[in-house]
């Protein structure tokens, strides 16, 4: 064996040491020793034993430069020269194939990666009625193809990065040049170089960086579904996919997107648009309603009809707790049931929603320590915002600062919570573009689907590229 | 933040006081009566609604509470109701505000002040005024509804109901009882005679002249009153047969319109009253047939003098009492406010007319959808 192979084996022996799926082979040919050394838990055994080790061993040629090996036996789609020893390292663990010609002093990496992957499966955070079903998995391969087959446009970009010291995670940018602003990509670069970890293992480190700070909105989008992905980016936006995370996150991304569907450009538009006109008034029944309860029932008595006064006060005859402690009480109850719902596994969670829903909300109130307007007023804005999953979060948030608000207030604090809930939307960038854009601006949008979805063909799809510059 | 908590600061400035109350730790007012003991004291007394838990049951039950205080003034009266009530009396929901006829004679200004100037009570209560005793009336139980005020409520916008009263709320009171000759009329509540239950009625008007009460209208005087005052939403008529003696045709009046037209010719005012009625047939004893043009003018020109007969009857009763029962002063102060006029003694500068045109458009079966 010549030093420099020694030295290069010995290397990468010390730095992999006590790892089981590390393979080193030797073979013998006529012009001296060859060093095979990949990882069978992320390479392909059968395509190592095909197309790099039995052409090797059955070859005539002589093997007297490292040409001859690339270019005449070594049957792999993708081979790399390696110039230092350190980058082995990278490659043995993404999958790849490290081949030490020891007569040649020389070393090449193949491509044999395999990870082991989710099939393309149906997203289960995005059902849709009509459309594509397909969703994106955990490798990034099958995801680049999966967008790859909905635009076949060569100004589609896929830039790839390492993120992670010593994760080494491999991140795409993915936009069209052309459809997206070059000040966009910048600064979506910038932002993906900041990130500054030792293992990227979610999304959400890249999603942060870009989102902005102390919110509960989220200002950066997201999905599962690779025709979403598609639209996003004819419509000039940027996708970042990251090995590993079956979800695509896209910038910018505006507030009123949450409000909309893949139904709402696949199914019947009137009842796509009966959709979103609930989605809307669910919004905002899920934020206001809690607050707008209590500002009525503690402290404007007379703006409330006599029938629905004394209903809620025969309701509530009994209560041992003042209104707001009873709505928060409840709020709080039914998120303990939803987080349930949630974590139990699948067959168990819907059960438990039922019989939580049903049962204990009912036995609340049969207990005395809540009332029937309560349950309902709850159980409606709890459910009404399920309609708008995107922003459940920023939703609960909201309607408790909203609901103390008017409890110490009423009306006036009702409405300086909703002002401020609009404020702080205005306030919101996505990656240096307003969040709440179109809305609030005079400016001839090119989204022509704010709210409701007219004739598709008139919905334009470049939204930051002036017609004129097209 | 900063910003935050200067908002927050100053809304609580201008909000006043935290007034933060549950909704079942309050009695709610439904209705409020007013008398006056033998030192022209009020009496105030009111019903209230209170929520009650029940034993065993997951929402609670209503219950009716009545009380009574006494003051100098109704505020102090007030005051000291809430000394026999545990919990605070609320008026937001009050829908009445029923007068004593004694009280009301006595004069609704000594009152009445506190009703609009307290902001917890709202404009939309309705005024009565009443012949029974307030103790007998509050002790009336009403299959219906437990509450008085809410069954005066209710009645008020029952229609039909309503063809003889107008609806007199507390705003429009304290407008009204300034402008012109000072009538006012306001509902008047009577016990229902000849009725299997005890049923009480506002379906006759109480009048009131500056603030006291003067006289009540009967049934047909208040419909009339309702008429030409502009107030009638629907109603009918009943008038001679054209045709046929003994016998009566009903007209369901589906239309009214009321206008006025005042000339000053620097002496005498010329007020006219035009009243202009779309009716339909309604109910027809014997027979007629609406097809003869020249029975449906009969029947027109019958119903006219009818109601004209009707309408210059009353205010010339109500002339020799001196008292301008149509409020024309009220009209002639708006159109000619620098006349030359006695407004103690209207009647002798006024040459008070009324024309009355009634169209019969045919017959409530054709009209009528079900």
């Amino acid at each position: 064996m010549s030093k420099v192979s020694k030295v290069w084996i010995n290397y990468i022996k010390e730095t992999l040491k006590n790892n089981i799926s590390i393979v080193y082979r030797e073979i013998e040919v006529k012009e001296g020793t060859i060093n095979i050394i990949f990882d069978s838990a992320s390479c392909d055994r059968v395509h190592v034993s095909d197309f790099i080790i039995s052409p090797i061993l059955n070859s005539n040629k002589h093997i007297n430069n490292l040409e001859t090996a690339k270019k005449e036996i070594i049957e792999a789609a993708s081979i790399i020269d390696l110039d230092c020893k350190e980058d082995t390292i990278n490659h043995i663990l993404s999958g790849d194939i490290i081949i030490i010609f020891d007569f040649l002093n020389k070393a090449i990496s193949c491509d044999s990666s395999c990870f082991a992957n989710r099939s393309i499966e149906i997203p289960p955070t995005e059902s849709v009625i009509k459309g594509p079903r397909a969703g994106f998995n955990e490798a990034l391969a099958d995801s680049i193809s999966l967008i790859r087959k909905r635009i076949k446009d060569p100004n589609l970009k896929f830039e790839s990065f390492n993120i992670g010291e010593k994760s080494n995670t491999k991140v795409i940018l993915s936009y069209i040049e052309g459809n997206c602003p070059t000040q966009l990509i910048d600064y979506v670069k910038k932002k993906i170089k900041n990130v500054t970890t030792d293992y990227l293992i979610y999304i959400n480190n890249i999603e942060e960086e870009l989102k902005c700070k102390n919110t509960p909105f989220d200002t950066i989008g997201y999905t599962e579904k690779p025709d979403n992905i598609a639209i996003k980016l004819a419509e000039g936006r940027i996708a970042i996919l990251v090995d590993g995370t079956p979800f695509v996150c896209y910038a910018p991304y505006f507030f009123i997107e949450s409000f909309r569907t893949t139904d709402n450009y696949t199914t019947n538009k009137f009842m796509a648009n009966i959709g979103s006109i609930l989605r809307w008034g669910s919004f905002l029944l899920s934020v206001l309603a809690p607050g707008l309860y209590i500002a009525l029932f503690t402290h404007h008595f007379n703006l409330v009809p006599y029938v629905f006064i004394f209903r809620v006060s025969a309701s509530r005859a009994g209560v041992p707790f003042t209104m707001v402690i009873e709505v928060i009480i409840m709020i709080v109850f039914f998120q303990i049931l939803r987080e349930a719902g949630v974590r139990l596994p699948q067959p168990i969670g819907p059960t438990l929603s039922i019989v939580g829903a049903l049962i204990l909300g009912e036995s609340a109130v049969q207990s005395g320590l809540t009332s029937h307007a309560t349950v309902l007023i709850v159980a409606f804005t709890s459910i009404a915002s399920f309609l708008v999953p995107a922003i459940s979060t920023a939703i609960f948030i909201w309607n408790m600062l909203i609901l103390i608000l008017s409890s110490l207030l009423g009306l006036p604090g009702f409405y300086i919570g909703f002002i401020l809930l609009c404020s702080h939307l205005a306030g919101l960038t996505s990656c240096g573009y307003p969040y709440l854009y179109p809305l609030g601006t005079f400016k001839d949008f090119k989204y022509k689907d704010i709210i409701l979805t007219g004739e598709l063909d008139k919905v334009n799809q470049y939204i930051f590229i002036e017609e004129d510059d097209k | 933040m900063r910003k935050l908590i200067i908002i927050l600061s100053l809304t609580l400035v201008l909000t006043g006081c935290f007034n933060y109350r549950d909704v079942n730790r309050v009695v709610f007012v439904t209705a409020v009566f007013i008398d006056i003991d033998e030192n022209n004291n009020p009496i105030l007394y009111t019903e209230a609604y209170k929520s009650v838990a029940l034993s065993g049951e997951a929402a609670g039950g209503d219950s009716r509470i009545l009380l009574k205080g006494t003051g100098d003034t109704i505020f102090e009266a007030s005051r000291h109701l809430n000394d026999t009530s545990g919990l605070k009396l609320n008026y937001t929901q009050n829908k009445a505000i029923i007068f004593s006829e004694k009280a009301s004679k006595y004069g609704l200004n000594e009152f009445i002040d506190v009703f609009f100037r307290d902001q917890e009570l709202l404009a939309r209560q309705f005024l009565y005024t009443t012949n029974i005793d307030l103790e007998e009336l509050m002790k009336i139980e009403l299959q219906e509804e437990m509450f008085l005020g809410i069954y005066l409520s209710d009645l008020t916008e029952n229609k039909p109901a309503q063809t003889r009263q107008p609806l007199i709320r507390i705003d429009e009171y304290f407008i009204t009882r300034k402008l012109g000759s000072k009538i006012v009329p306001i509902s008047f509540i009577e016990k229902k005679e000849g009725v299997i239950m005890p049923r009480i009625t506002t379906h006759k008007l109480a009048i009131f002249n500056e603030d006291k009460f003067i006289n009540v209208l009967d049934y047909d005087e208040s419909f009339y009153y309702t008429l030409l005052i502009d107030k009638l939403t629907i109603g009918y008529t009943t008038v001679p047969h054209p045709n046929i003696k003994d016998a009566l045709i009903t007209l369901e009046i589906a239309n009214t319109n009321l206008s006025q037209d005042i000339k000053y010719d620097g002496n005498t005012i010329y007020y006219t009253k035009k009243v202009k009625l779309q009716t339909t047939i309604a109910e027809v004893q014997k027979t007629f047939n609406i097809s003869y043009l020249k029975d449906q003018k009969a029947l027109e020109k019958s119903a006219e003098e009818n109601i004209k007969k009707n309408l210059i009857d009353l205010y010339e009763k109500y002339k020799e009492q001196d008292i301008d029962i149509y409020n024309l002063q009220k009209d002639i102060d708006i159109k000619y406010p620098n006349a030359d006029i006695d407004s103690d003694n209207i009647f002798d500068s006024v040459n008070f007319s009324i024309e009355v045109d009634v169209s019969v458009q045919g017959s409530t079966d054709v009209i009528d959808f079900y």
